[in-house]
């Protein structure tokens, strides 16, 4: 007992950290379903694809910090194609662009598989080495990721509250059909949102490749709990998705901590049926009356 | 000639498939066969719960292992004969969907799909973390099992002579079969309804909820036989044979086949055996392939391939135009209850806020038999949150609902329906995949049996859409759904019809026909209560009109009385005229 | 409905289409032969991508060179006649499911000899497919034992030293470590799976045997990348070894953030599956490393046994076998055997005399990792080696 409170304060360090990365993977996710209603299941890939081509960069001599932004650029332009030519022509039904994103999921999962095979890659780490505080171990990469995902949360929230194309965002996600009368440009916000979405993957994918050794499956555990994160939160708030990762990051961090393997392994899910099944709409929406 | 190709049995396609079953020695063709009908078991019942009862649920592989798993573990370790532990296992299945099914049943569309996943994964998770089910490892299959004798016929269920495949095609055709009995029945056409529209469903008196988790129990039944099937065929399972890599499969199986018809799982799970064991189209690049294929079929061909296949053959082979069945336009016949002057419909004190609006504030009328009562208002005045809350869809926060002289405030839209008090919607809503007579069958099958004339034939005769009736609904103009939206209601045989702006975007001409088809109505003794901006219409039709400002009456009377009050002449008819 | 009705005869017809097709697609397919040599089908279901790909690349590598050793310019004598093995490949993507396909399509083109699949969690199922034991298998998975003394063993050899019992690969390794180390404090964290649980359990049970405590013995799912929570519980009960693994994919984050978390003090044990690559950038800060050489390590150069292998290896792959190179014997050395056996046995289709004859080779041309089979196990015995890294120096010792 007496260990438990030993490690604790290390463990829900080490939750946070991880849901700092869940974050900006669920944001990118909220974003896109907000504006789209589209639930990207392709989004793992692309964080996936984002952290072998900072990898690709970094090995070619870029510095990282500039490899990110230009990885992030590409797959935001990316982004923006596949959304015009694939999940727009399917947009009247919701329930298509799921099918369209498993497409993707097979067609990027195999471009990476073909281009850079299954061999490890290992990212020369930029920050290694780790801080000592209070007691507390924290890797300097880890608490880049906290530092950027602190970053994106505050500018995501400045952009969608106070310039115009932020507010028209979140008109758009609140009433589409109200926000077109308004004359809200809103197919091209869904271009815009998911271009953004697809960069905030590539920016987790750049640092994930920071932290990790790369295979072809490095970005799917990140897929699943953002994605858990993302509905406990309430599909579609930027608040909830936050809440969302901090909830699954602690829960996934106690229950490898302290739990058996089995506990560990169904914990996010558990979570994630507790909470639907009390609020439907997840933690952070409320029911909208249903549209008649 | 044509006529005689068209009379071939369905049967003698069957028939051929066995053949080729039993006749093909070659091992490996015999295991294409046997791979494609497997993903046909698995495209089947995700065909059942998607296909049919319109709702993406991706626990159905996760289904499955439930049921191969119980089957193995009562076979190999519990000692039960093998027959037994395959009912089981298929019965476990069916349990778990039906405490899935209803913890999910507040969630529609993606969340659906969502919370199902969760359980899935879930569930492969506790399988791979759980001794009895040989954790990550799996656990082996019983073995063989025996061979079936029938006088001096012998049948080797796991034959190398393909019986183990044929086996897989008898099972396949009786799920089929099967699903193709309940296609035919009230409860069948039910699921559709619901698949197609789930208020519009309700508010014809379909119970939606519980044939969405009929459809989610029906789609497991399915899915338990396809794990048996694989379990058997594989001669063991593991945790990641049910997991989110084999859903995708199963979506790839069916999105290419077809889903909601019948033999688009057969069609596509062939297909997909076909080009990955045989002919390895793509090579390392298949999976690459299929990707692409699921995603250009969603975007432009998203009925599956078996549509556009027997489309093409059905241009080949035209099936003779129907013998139209004609009806004369009668008089409506709305169901008993006979003509009373007591009132039909009471609302007293209704109220209900959203987020602190209050958009319907203690509004209290009543609605006898037989009258016409037009709602009106400025837009956002709370009529259509009004009809919400008499409909049921909707439960006020205040104020009780009466019909025919009974407390129905707690009841569900579908019981309402089935009481008869319909509605209709502002956007005209139809089953649109179905055609327009499957629709009005539909709405009529809740009502009691009448002798004398078809119900559904007279109405389609009544509101002039026998030309449309064999043209799905998703065809018919903005002005034909929408009157098609009344002729539903009316269908069902109601005697009150709440009715949302159904003259809203309609011509002059369709206009008079709906002014028409309300007198008709109030002459066939069943009672209107009409939304309506066209003043017009209103002032002419009604015996009464109720006039509602920011969820408040501030008016009730006869035409002439509520055209001279002054607070309506201010607030409405002043700016309107 | 109506609309059902059309749809189930045409869907009848296009069933009956797709099956016609489908029959007609399929009846091509025959052996030939090259060069005056008869073929002869090797199939080999093989790691190439997924999880286990680099080992797997590997595995393909040796499989590759004794192929092309065994076949040299004009193929191989056996009864006076002329053979070559022909290598027919099939990505198993470390998927039970896609292994389990590729035996069946073996079967299917009645393949007598078959290798793989290497992984356990791979091998177990795809084994169950074949059904019977009507074809020589050859694998490095340990997991086949279970098959020994079924019929559907009949022709199963295991390539690797047995992991369990006394004279195995973790009790020689558990030895040796002891030795060196007097570790009394253990810890265990390895992969929930197959693999992962028999690891646990014989490490356990050996560290148990020589004296030290088992102070943590966990599983983690196989997808885990962070294994910060793991550390920081394996930090609150100080233990002096740490045994990881299996597969780089695991061991090297672990040693990393075990770094990065100033764990750095425990010896660190990669269970059979690890090498010396694990390490990666955080050499210096890792004092000492023991990994378990499965077989012997052909990057060692100074080792003259392995000294044709790595010849072999450069001239066909243009660069040396790395510190992993040593999968490629858990398939080179027993094909090599497989190919003198059928020479012995004077046939090329009757996998009994040719299992018969496997289990008295000793001596074949070309060999590197010297070993035999043990007739009742049908499991190889050699001697592994193990390696050991410390203060940037590597050492290679013989299991003890």
């Amino acid at each position: 007992m007496i260990a438990v409170w030993d490690q604790l304060p290390q463990a829900v360090a080490n939750g946070l950290l991880l849901a700092a990365l869940y974050a900006i993977v669920a944001l990118g996710l909220t974003l896109i379903f907000g504006v789209l209603d589209v639930v990207n299941f392709g989004h793992g890939q692309l964080v996936t694809l984002g952290a072998y081509l900072v990898y690709a960069l970094v090995s070619g001599s870029f510095s990282f910090w500039i490899a990110v932004p230009v990885v992030m650029v590409a797959l935001g332009l990316g982004g923006l194609l596949m959304e015009r030519f694939t999940f727009r022509p399917v947009r009247s039904i919701p329930i298509n662009g799921l099918l369209v994103s498993i497409g993707w999921i097979a067609i990027i999962g195999n471009v990476i598989s073909a281009v850079w095979g299954p061999d490890q890659y290992n990212m020369t780490r930029v920050l290694p080495g780790s801080l000592s505080f209070a007691g507390l171990s924290l890797s300097r990469s880890q608490l880049l990721v906290l530092g950027v995902s602190i970053v994106v949360m505050v500018v995501l929230s400045l952009v969608l509250r106070f310039t115009s194309g932020g507010k028209a965002l979140r008109a758009t996600a609140q009433n589409r059909e109200a926000a077109a009368l308004v004359g809200i440009r809103t197919r091209r916000l869904d271009a815009i949102a998911f271009g953004v979405g697809a960069a905030l993957a590539a920016l987790a994918g750049g640092l994930v490749a920071n932290l990790f050794p790369l295979d072809p499956s490095v970005g799917d555990s990140y897929m699943v709990y953002a994605f858990v994160a993302l509905i406990v939160g309430g599909a579609g708030s930027a608040a909830g998705a936050v809440v969302g990762s901090i909830i699954v990051g602690l829960a996934v961090s106690l229950a490898q901590t302290f739990g058996s393997t089995g506990v560990a392994s169904v914990a996010p899910f558990v979570v994630l049926i507790i909470v639907l099944f009390f609020r439907p709409a997840g933690l952070f929406r409320t029911d909208h009356e249903a549209t008649l | 000639m044509t006529t005689g190709l068209r009379r071939l049995p369905p049967w003698l396609g069957i028939l051929a498939l066995c053949l080729v079953v039993l006749l093909v020695p070659d091992e490996s063709t015999q295991n294409t066969l046997t791979v494609g009908l497997i993903w046909a078991l698995w495209a089947a019942s995700l065909n059942i719960t998607w296909g049919y009862g319109g709702q993406f649920s991706m626990a159905q592989v996760a289904l499955g292992g439930v049921s191969a798993y119980v089957f193995v573990i009562l076979a190999t370790r519990s000692g039960w004969p093998v027959f037994l532990a395959i009912v089981a296992g298929i019965v476990s299945a069916a349990v778990v969907s039906v405490v899935i099914g209803y913890m999910c049943l507040r969630l529609s569309g993606f969340r659906f799909a969502i919370m199902t996943l969760a359980f899935a994964l879930a569930g492969v998770g506790l399988a791979s973390s759980m001794e009895i089910t040989g954790r990550t490892t799996g656990i082996s299959a019983p073995g063989p099992w025996p061979t079936l004798r029938i006088g001096p016929l012998t049948w080797d269920l796991n034959g190398t002579d393909g019986g183990f495949t044929l086996l897989l095609l008898v099972v396949f055709l009786l799920l089929t079969g099967g699903m193709w009995l309940v296609l035919r029945t009230r409860q069948g056409r039910a699921l559709l309804a619901v698949r197609e529209d789930q208020l519009l469903a309700e508010s014809v008196g379909v119970a939606a909820r519980r044939y969405r988790v009929l459809a989610f129990v029906l789609g497991a039944v399915a899915a338990g036989v396809a794990g048996v099937c694989q379990a058997q065929y594989y001669q063991f399972i593991y945790p990641s044979l049910f997991s989110f890599s084999t859903l995708v499969t199963v979506i790839v199986v069916l999105v290419l086949g077809g889903r909601g018809l019948l033999f688009g799982p057969l069609v596509g799970g062939l297909l997909y055996a076909l080009l990955t064991n045989t002919l390895h189209i793509g090579g390392q690049f298949e999976q690459m392939i299929f990707g692409a294929a699921i995603i250009l079929l969603t975007v432009f061909a998203r009925h599956g391939l078996t549509y556009y296949l027997s489309a093409a053959v059905r241009l080949v082979l035209p099936r003779p135009p129907a013998e139209p069945v004609r009806a004369e336009p009668g008089p409506l016949a709305p169901r008993g209850g006979g003509l009373t002057d007591a009132a039909l419909l009471e609302i007293s004190g209704l109220t209900k806020a959203f987020g602190g609006v209050r958009a319907v504030d203690d509004v209290s009328f009543t609605v006898g038999s037989a009258a016409v009562v037009g709602v009106i208002g400025p837009n956002g005045a709370g009529k259509t949150s009004l009809f919400n809350l008499v409909s049921g869809f909707v439960r006020p926060d205040a104020g009780e609902v009466r019909w025919e002289g009974r407390a129905i405030t707690g009841l569900p839209a579908f019981e309402r329906s089935r009481r008869g008090l319909v509605r209709t919607f502002q956007r005209p809503r139809t089953f649109p995949a179905l055609t327009v007579r499957e629709n009005l069958v539909i709405a009529a099958e809740g009502r009691p049996a009448h002798p004398g004339a078809d119900p559904v034939e007279q109405i389609v005769a009544t509101f002039g859409l026998a030309e449309l009736a064999d043209r799905p609904a998703s065809a018919l103009s903005y002005g034909d759904a929408k009157r098609l939206g009344v002729a539903l209601a009316v269908a069902t045989g109601a005697r009150m019809v709440l009715l949302d702006e159904p003259a809203a975007g309609l011509n002059t001409g369709d206009v008079e026909l709906l002014r028409r088809d309300l007198l008709e109505l109030r002459k066939a003794g069943c009672s209107v209560l009409l939304i309506e901006h066209h003043m017009e219409l209103v002032l002419d039709v009604c015996d009464e009109i109720v006039v509602l400002d920011a969820g408040r009456v501030i008016a009730q009377g006869t035409p002439a009385e509520v055209s001279a009050h002054p607070d309506v002449i201010d607030a409405y008819l002043g700016s309107a005229r | 409905m109506r609309s059902a009705k059309p749809w189930t005869r045409l869907g009848t017809l296009t069933a009956l289409l797709s099956a016609t097709a489908l029959a007609a697609a399929c009846g091509s397919s025959g052996s030939g032969s090259s060069g005056g040599a008869e073929d002869i089908v090797l199939g080999a279901n093989v790691e190439v991508s997924g999880s286990g790909a680099a080992i797997g690349q590997q595995w393909q590598r040796g499989i590759e060179l004794a192929v092309d050793k065994a076949n040299g310019d004009q193929g191989f004598l056996v009864n006076g006649k002329r053979y070559r093995w022909k290598l027919d490949l099939k990505d198993n993507k470390t998927l039970p499911d896609q292994a389990i396909a590729n035996n069946r399509a073996f079967a299917g083109e009645k393949a007598k000899f078959i290798l793989g699949p290497g992984v356990s969690t791979a091998f177990v199922p795809a084994m169950n497919a074949l059904g019977n034991g009507d074809r020589i298998v050859m694998t490095p998975s340990v997991a086949a034992a279970q098959f020994i003394g079924k019929s559907d063993g009949n022709n199963l050899f295991i390539t690797h030293l047995s992991d369990t019992g006394d004279n195995g690969r973790v009790a020689k390794m558990v030895q040796t470590l002891e030795s060196n180390y007097h570790a009394k404090r253990v810890a265990v964290l390895l992969p929930q799976d197959d693999a992962g649980e028999l690891y646990t359990k014989a490490f356990t049970q050996y560290f148990t045997a020589a004296g030290a405590e088992v102070v943590y013995a966990k599983a983690f799912p196989g997808d885990t990348r962070d294994f910060s929570s793991y550390i920081t519980a394996l930090k609150g009960v100080n233990p002096d070894l740490v045994v990881s693994g299996y597969l780089d994919t695991w061991m090297r984050p672990f040693l990393e953030q075990s770094a990065g978390a100033g764990f750095t003090s425990p010896v660190f044990v990669g269970a059979p599956g690890t090498n010396v690559t694990s390490l990666g950038q955080v050499g210096a800060s890792i004092q000492n490393f023991a990994w378990s050489v499965t077989t012997r390590a052909v990057d060692n150069a100074t080792d003259p046994a392995v000294q044709p292998y790595r010849t072999a290896y450069r001239a066909k792959y243009g660069n040396d076998p790395g510190a992993d190179g040593f999968w490629g014997l858990s398939y080179y050395d027993p094909i090599l055997m497989m190919t003198k056996a059928m020479q012995d046995a004077g046939t090329v289709d009757n996998p009994k005399s040719i299992s018969d004859a496997m289990l008295k080779v000793t001596q074949w041309p070309d060999a590197v990792l010297a070993e035999h089979f043990d007739p009742a196990k049908r499991q190889a015995v050699y001697t592994p080696q193990i390696g050991f890294y410390a203060a940037g120096k590597i050492t290679y010792v013989e299991a003890k």
